[in-house]
């Protein structure tokens, strides 16, 4: 192999942890609550869940782009990784949605209350 | 992406990782300026190079090694890889911040100098200067 082969190969992309996820979602969460990024700039609740939802969603895409890229050119390890990044993908996604729905029902719940005191 | 940038940058797991979720907390911060599935892939690859940069110019960094438990750089001489990816690596780590970055934007996104040039907001013919000393420092390295 030439120079450029041997550099692909030592700097292809490498997974993170299996609990990465989770913590940047922990580390998000913190961040809401630190920055009083519960509601969004209409003052709505979970908007700012809804945007990290478009992003969730494409996140999703470049990394089904991506695994298609991967499945032509490199390895059965490198696809796994790629798999590894949609689940990622997903995940956030299926947590903001229940985040969304828990801050849509508070809300509905505030509203309720303050139309029959 | 994120992860693997940070990782070939600066070459700790554990830093790559803090790096990494700062990013995404950002991203989450900027979403409401994001057009697009392309346009959060670009800002990503930006943001996070830039960042790197940022980290390898600090005076005092954490581990730069692949692994959490062996001592700071400054204190023990590392020994040459055995294996030619992993001396790659620890080759591409000895290069100065920008180079670094150019190397793996090149190397594992595959990106033309052009996009280079556009991610780390430098002319295109730095990017060149940058990917031709560095693959001669690489090949002196593995010859050595």
């Amino acid at each position: 192999m030439n120079l450029d082969d041997d550099l692909r190969c030592a700097l292809k992309r490498q997974p993170p942890s299996p609990d990465f996820a989770d913590r940047v979602l922990a580390r998000i969460a913190r961040s809401d609550l630190e920055g009083g990024r519960g509601t969004g700039e209409s003052g709505k609740p979970g908007l700012a869940a809804l945007r990290w939802l478009a992003a969730a969603a494409a996140l999703t895409l470049v990394v089904g782009g991506s695994m298609r890229y991967y499945a032509y050119q490199q390895s059965v390890a490198e696809a796994e990784r790629v798999k590894a990044e949609i689940r990622l993908a997903l995940q956030i996604t299926s947590e903001k949605i229940a985040m969304v729905q828990l801050r849509l029902a508070t809300g509905s719940t505030y509203e309720r209350s303050g139309r029959n005191p | 992406m994120v992860f693997s940038l940070a990782l070939h940058a600066l070459r700790s797991r554990q830093a790559a990782e803090d790096l990494a979720q700062e990013v995404f907390v950002e991203l989450y911060r900027n979403l409401a300026r994001l057009e697009s599935a392309a346009h959060v892939a670009a800002w990503l690859r930006r943001v996070t190079s830039h960042r790197c940069i940022d980290e390898l110019r600090r005076p005092r960094r954490r581990l730069e090694v692949f692994t959490d438990v062996l001592p700071d750089r400054g204190e023990m001489p590392v020994p040459p890889e055995p294996f030619l990816a992993g001396r790659l690596r620890q080759l591409v780590g000895e290069l100065t911040p920008v180079a670094r970055m150019v190397v793996v934007l090149r190397y594992q996104e595959e990106l033309e100098p052009s996009e280079i040039a556009d991610v780390l907001q430098i002319s295109i013919n730095t990017v060149k200067s940058h990917l031709r000393r560095s693959l001669a420092a690489l090949r002196k390295g593995l010859e050595a």
